[in-house]
């Protein structure tokens, strides 16, 4: 099969490499409709995550056809249409039953390394380096999906595979960082990045309830996007002081809950700094982007002073599949427009140039693995 | 409440290691390639015929050494109580018991099972008691971690957690076609 593998430090090409196949009984196979580009790929790409090999297969979003199964798989059968969530629970261990899917127990086989870095290792992630389970990402035409019965989830018929690709990380990301913020009526919520995860984030504030949602980035386009979509406000970091001008918006108070959508950038963790610092007294710090190792600088006296209350996570995808297919079916959410541009994977290192530079007006990027190549 | 500690112990099983004596087959080798090569470069017969004849003991000596084996016996066996690890799994101490006692580990290790308040989770201990000599306690300790993972894998989840290399593409880096920017 073709599949976007990763050769290096700012280095994707796409190759022909052996097809999957079912190793345990809870595993199945699925033909790749869509897989999209995510922020958090930008990472391995960028050199910051360790325990990449050359030679990984990329890719966490996808939704596609499920070709085979293995003999233990109850729930999904051959043919269906399924969104598959990104990271990887078994649904039995302590975490998974608890809900905390992406904390689970038993899904990365490489815990060691997590162990040593983290104290603890966390679940499986598709296409995100050893630490994190070693196993081959959604960019490809085929994906070995385990314990596939809590990993895929039907996608109802009415719905395109543009609508529900995005049930697979990014809307249910953006939503995990509204519902951490535990959202009460009247509250402000900020929102650090429009990109795909934020714009769910604001849409997700509004559904849970919040009466404003203020959202800070600095490319004019994605702004823009999120003002069409809702009644957000926008602030351009570029433009601003973001600490000022939300004490301003927010009438000296500062936003009951500040959400991370960014994560590690290439200047570190101004993001988390800045949301610190402008969160209200006794407020909430929701993280969602992704951060792989240390960061400097960490306002500890500021967040420790201020009380303020700090959830984060990798996404608990099962957690909100079922919930977020509902609410796309009943036409409360579209995430349809996070995708800008499709590609096929022949095309993954000007997709992935194009996502990091946001030219184009770039929101997302989603290959086609049956697509043949368009540009040039 | 936790309720009284409950011990069992598997069932000692022999362990036999066969251990290729590695040094000395490499100095055995590494004497007939000295040997073989000298005889072949000396220019007189004799100095052949005996660094020949030299080539082809050390051969032999080599030959020998590489299908040696050295049984491990339990006892010659180190105690080595210190060694434990404790793991918790999402089962009742029923369902945990059993899962130990009908596969044993290949280790001499003794289990202690502790139901956790919840009733839902169960608490396993393993000590291992006796470790061949000449096997070092890294790799006992790895094994007995290797044996509560997968204990805990097998019950929890029903399955161990595996990752097909395979799949990945070539592990070669530096395809300048697919450089970005």
């Amino acid at each position: 099969m073709k599949a976007l593998c990763w050769n290096g430090a700012s280095s994707v090409t796409c190759e022909t490499v052996p097809d999957p196949r079912l190793i345990n009984p809870h595993d199945a196979i699925v033909r790749v409709t869509l897989s999209s580009v995510n922020g958090a790929d930008l990472h391995l790409l960028d050199g910051h995550i360790p325990s990449m090999k050359a030679g990984d297969i990329i890719g966490r979003e996808f939704i596609g056809e499920v070709v085979d199964r293995g003999r233990d798989v109850q729930k999904i059968q051959v043919g269906q249409r399924v969104v598959v969530s990104s990271i990887i629970g078994c649904g039995h261990c302590y975490h998974c039953q608890t809900g905390d899917y992406s904390l689970c127990d038993n899904t990365n086989p490489n815990e060691d390394i997590l162990d040593e870095a983290f104290g603890f290792a966390t679940c499986g992630i598709f296409g995100y380096s050893a630490a994190f389970g070693g196993y081959a990402g959604s960019h490809a035409q085929y994906v070995r999906v385990p314990f596939a019965d809590l990993g895929c989830t039907p996608v109802p018929d009415g719905l395109s595979n543009e609508s529900a690709l995005f049930v697979s990380d990014a809307f249910p990301t953006g939503f995990m960082a509204a519902d951490m913020c535990e959202i009460q009526p009247g509250h402000v919520v900020a929102v650090w990045g429009a990109g795909g995860v934020g714009q769910m984030a604001i849409q997700s504030a509004f559904h849970l309830g919040a009466d404003r949602v203020i959202v800070i980035d600095q490319v004019p386009s994605r702004l823009k996007e999120a003002a069409l979509r809702s009644r957000v406000e926008v602030l351009n970091y570029d433009e601003v002081d973001v600490h000022e001008a939300l004490k301003e918006l927010t009438g000296g108070r500062g936003p009951d809950s500040c959400i991370d959508a960014v994560g590690a950038d290439g200047r570190g963790a101004t993001v988390l700094r800045q949301a610190i610092h402008s969160c209200r007294k006794g407020g909430t710090v929701s993280v969602v982007g992704v951060y792989g190792g240390l960061v400097d600088k960490f306002p500890m006296g500021a967040a420790m002073n201020k009380g303020l209350r700090f959830r984060m996570g990798q996404v608990h995808g099962p957690r909100y599949v079922s919930r977020l297919l509902k609410m796309i079916e009943k036409g409360e959410a579209d995430p349809s427009f996070l995708l800008t541009h499709t590609l096929s994977l022949r095309e993954g290192a000007e997709g992935y140039k194009m996502f990091k530079s946001k030219s184009d007006n770039c929101m997302r990027v989603v290959f086609d693995p049956w697509l043949e190549p368009t540009l040039h | 409440m936790l309720s009284a500690l409950e011990t069992r112990t598997v069932p000692e099983r022999v362990i036999n290691e066969v251990e290729v004596n590695a040094i000395e087959r490499r100095v055995a080798l590494a004497a007939a390639s000295v040997c073989a090569t000298v005889a072949l470069q000396s220019k007189s017969w004799l100095a052949r015929i005996a660094f020949g004849a030299s080539a082809v003991v050390a051969g032999l000596r080599a030959s020998r050494a590489k299908i040696a084996i050295r049984p491990l016996e339990l006892t010659t066996a180190t105690c080595v109580t210190d060694l434990q690890r404790t793991v918790t799994i999402y089962g009742s101490l029923a369902a945990v018991e059993l899962y130990f006692l009908d596969e044993p580990p290949s280790l001499d290790i003794t289990f202690t099972f502790r139901p956790r308040a919840s009733g839902s989770e169960t608490e396993v201990q393993g000590r291992v008691v006796r470790w061949p000599e000449g096997l070092s306690r890294v790799s006992a300790d790895r094994e007995l971690r290797r044996i509560l993972k997968r204990a805990k894998q097998m019950i929890e989840a029903g399955e161990v957690a595996r990752t097909d290399a395979r799949v990945h593409g070539v592990r070669t880096a530096g395809v300048l076609s697919g450089v970005l920017g």
